[in-house]
């Protein structure tokens, strides 16, 4: 186990930094940007690439009109404005995309920006479904056409819906009425029994199952010609709610960062600058120490941004405030290690023991003090939106890694630093070579009796 | 040689006091300005015949009374800006300057936008926050279950610690916003958690040396041990303390323009952060151990 260990950090390391390194591809049987790798029945099929938000990379905009000759009179524009702003950002909150902007632009439009959508296509898609889900049932007076009910039973009350898959391992939508739509469905089933119903969405027919039994809930499902992808799309689209109105891109192009490029190219500039500066400190403060710290902080740069290309996590400021703050608790897991390592070579341990002890007695405040970030990390992310939704989950990552390199890989390289004659100086630890005698105060309490 | 951490403790709280009484102050009165983000405005659409940059940009609508304009370019020499509200008549203004500036050639179109920013996203994070000090308290009453119930006492100091370092961010932001007029956006909400968690970090740490050191002195009195356990942790808050703060420094300094209100409210509440983990939280615990010994004093007094 403690062979391997060593070797199996290593490991990360080197992954690390592979996933790190740009526009690489590692394709087996077939070419694709990232890692795409099947051997028999595993396969992995994952693009690698840093996403960044609005305000550090721009992205796609949209403007869009309402159609207002579509909504009845008397009612206020500015409420079907909100309602379908509302929709958009459940669907856009749905898709992963982190921290859009959806503005109205006016009574009547609405901007939408959308940090790392490249394809606009899916872009209008998601802004102007209306996704107006709808039961019609076939019409007695003309044979092989569908009617609506009176009123129509459209996807107004549903619980959410899931993607399951069917006898065939083919993906079905599931969806569940509630309230009177569910008795309505059941009745509905009674009344067309042996008979198609038509399932629409937006006018358009998804599918039209014939009924073969009578229902006992408002549960149903869709089939239809689906993908995973698109059964998943479809059951966002239903879930976010329907439009209140159409909509209809006006205008969509490219938008530079929020921040301005020339503030985030000089913000960049200043972080590296910032770094290091920490690093120079470290390593005149602590010396050999600092230098194992700021490998293991490499380290810790290194594996984070990893996992953030991996996931993957939108950075935007926010991101990188969560980012650089437990950075700061990586920097101080090991500023708490090493203080710890002082007092005991002071208190004229020996190294080895000291070294030990250091880990030992700087674990708890660690372990403490990280667990409480995780903690309000995880609230955040859990009950958090957009800006802080960002700053939730770098932050959580960060502080949950930083554990691991502080705790694990500055511990490894301080020991294997010991294992070297020439590193065992007790001068290369910030101590005096001879040590002298430190007779305390009468007053001073002993909280660290020696030995 | 011993600094008397807890013994002045007034004069430590009296400092604090005097930073954030007056931040309350004008937070009542309405100091803390909200962003374009919160309140919606104008947002102009520029086409110029050449485009300058952002920053010169950003400093033309800065002599006009904008300081606070976002500029981002669009695809196809086109330039959107932020602003706050501008009614017609500023617009046709600042059309004029516009064109007097940068050539007649300039085309403006503004439009009135809607705040991009949901006052849900302040009340969740709010209650995010208040959930996850509940969440702090007991885990630093877990920390020091040896305690018994004056283990809580810890971790309500720690959120004393945290609400104090809070205050003193939005109250000189309040202030900055009053009289400079300094607005706080969505960075500003980030930032202000950043300082939750850094506070609380801080804390617990000055906190673990005292659980250990009166682990390792049973009968030893309260105060000595809470002086000597700051005194020991005292290197690396500030070490912590210094190397974030170098950082923020350089981003502050070097930093774009849009990112200088954030990192100067990092700025504040880290060092605020480092002040109350050393002189507010363990101080807010002796207070409530010599405030409990008096009452029990009392309360024997008469029957002895």
């Amino acid at each position: 186990m403690n062979r391997i260990f060593p070797w199996l950090v290593f490991v990360v390391f080197v992954l690390s930094v592979f996933i790190d390194i740009p526009k690489h591809q590692i394709s087996f049987p077939f070419n694709c940007p990232g890692i795409c790798l099947r051997i028999g029945g595993f396969s992995v099929n994952q693009e690698i690439k840093t996403h960044l938000g609005l305000d550090l990379q721009g992205g796609t905009q949209l403007v869009l009109q309402m159609k207002t000759d579509e909504i009845p009179a008397g009612q206020s524009v500015t409420d079907y404005n909100e309602r379908a702003r509302k929709v958009i950002d459940r669907r856009i909150n749905g898709l992963g995309v982190s921290e859009p902007v959806i503005q109205a632009i006016g009574d009547d439009k609405i901007l939408l920006q959308l940090p790392g959508i490249d394809d606009i296509q899916q872009a209008n898609d998601i802004a102007t479904r209306q996704a107006k889900l709808e039961i019609k049932v076939p019409d007695k007076e003309n044979a092989g056409k569908f009617k609506s009910l009176t009123p129509p039973l459209t996807g107004e009350h549903l619980n959410p819906t899931y993607v399951t898959f069917d006898q065939a391992n083919k993906p079905v939508v599931n969806f569940e009425f509630t309230g009177p739509d569910s008795d309505r469905w059941v009745q509905l089933s009674k009344d067309n029994l042996n008979q198609p119903v038509q399932i629409t969405l937006d006018g358009q027919q998804i599918s039209a199952p014939t009924i073969q039994v009578v229902f006992t809930s408002g549960k149903g499902i869709i089939e239809g010609q689906f993908t995973v992808e698109s059964a998943k799309q479809l059951s966002l689209l239903i879930n976010s709610g329907a439009l209140p109105v159409s909509l209809q891109v006006i205008q969509s192009s490219r938008v530079e960062p929020t921040l301005g490029r020339e503030s985030v190219n000089r913000s960049l500039i200043a972080g590296a600058v910032g770094l290091l500066l920490v690093a120079f400190f470290m390593i005149a403060y602590y010396r050999l120490p600092g230098v194992l710290a700021v490998f293991a902080l490499a380290y810790y740069t290194a594996l984070t941004y990893a996992i953030f290309r991996l996931i993957p996590v939108t950075l935007t400021l926010a991101g990188i405030a969560g980012f650089i703050l437990s950075i700061g608790m990586a920097v101080d897991a090991n500023v708490l290690t090493f203080e710890r390592l002082k007092e005991e070579l002071r208190s004229g341990k020996s190294l080895r023991v000291a070294v030990e002890e250091g880990r030992r007695r700087a674990f708890p405040s660690i372990f403490y003090s990280n667990l409480a970030t995780v903690l309000t990390a995880g609230i955040l992310f859990e009950f958090g939106t957009g800006t802080v939704k960002g700053f939730a989950l770098t932050l959580g990552i960060g502080v949950a890694v930083s554990f691991f390199t502080a705790v694990v890989v500055t511990q490894m390289l301080l020991h294997g630093a010991i294992e070297f004659a020439a590193l065992r100086r007790r001068w290369l630890y910030g101590v005096e070579e001879r040590q002298p005698e430190m007779p305390r105060d009468g007053r001073e309490p002993r909280p660290v009796p020696a030995g | 040689m011993l600094f008397r951490f807890v013994e002045r403790k007034w004069w430590y709280f009296l400092l604090s006091a005097l930073l954030i009484v007056p931040g309350v102050f004008f937070l009542a009165i309405g100091g803390l300005k909200p962003g374009i983000e919160f309140k919606g405005g104008s947002l102009l659409d520029i086409t110029f015949a050449e485009r300058p940059s952002d920053s010169d940009l950003s400093a033309f609508f800065g002599t006009l009374g904008h300081s606070e304009a976002t500029v981002q370019g669009v695809a196809g020499g086109r330039v959107e800006v932020r602003t706050t509200e501008m009614l017609p008549e500023e617009l046709g203004k600042t059309e004029q300057a516009l064109k007097g500036r940068f050539g007649a050639d300039t085309r403006v179109d503004s439009s009135v936008v809607s705040p991009s920013f949901s006052a849900e996203l302040i009340q969740n994070a709010i209650k995010s926050i208040a959930l996850a000090s509940l969440l702090i308290v007991l885990l630093i009453a877990w920390a020091f279950r040896n305690f018994g119930w004056g283990a809580f006492r810890y971790g309500i100091a720690a959120i004393i610690a945290l609400l104090h370092d809070a205050a003193v961010v939005l109250g000189i932001f309040a202030i900055l916003g009053y009289f400079l007029k300094v607005e706080v956006d969505s960075l500003f909400v980030t930032a202000v958690l950043t300082i939750i968690g850094f506070s609380v970090h801080d804390t617990i740490v000055v906190f673990d040396r005292i659980r250990e050191n009166l682990r390792l002195n049973p009968g030893e009195a309260l105060n000595p041990v809470i002086n000597f356990s700051i005194m020991q942790t005292l290197a690396r808050s500030v070490i912590t303390s210094l190397t974030v703060v170098l950082t923020l420094l350089a981003l502050f300094l070097f930093g774009g323009f849009s990112v200088r209100n954030f990192a100067l409210a990092l700025l504040i509440g880290i060092i605020s952060g480092t002040y109350s983990s050393i002189f507010n939280a363990s101080q807010i615990v002796s207070l409530w151990q010599e405030a409990e010994d008096r009452i029990r004093h009392r309360a024997l007094s008469p029957a002895t």
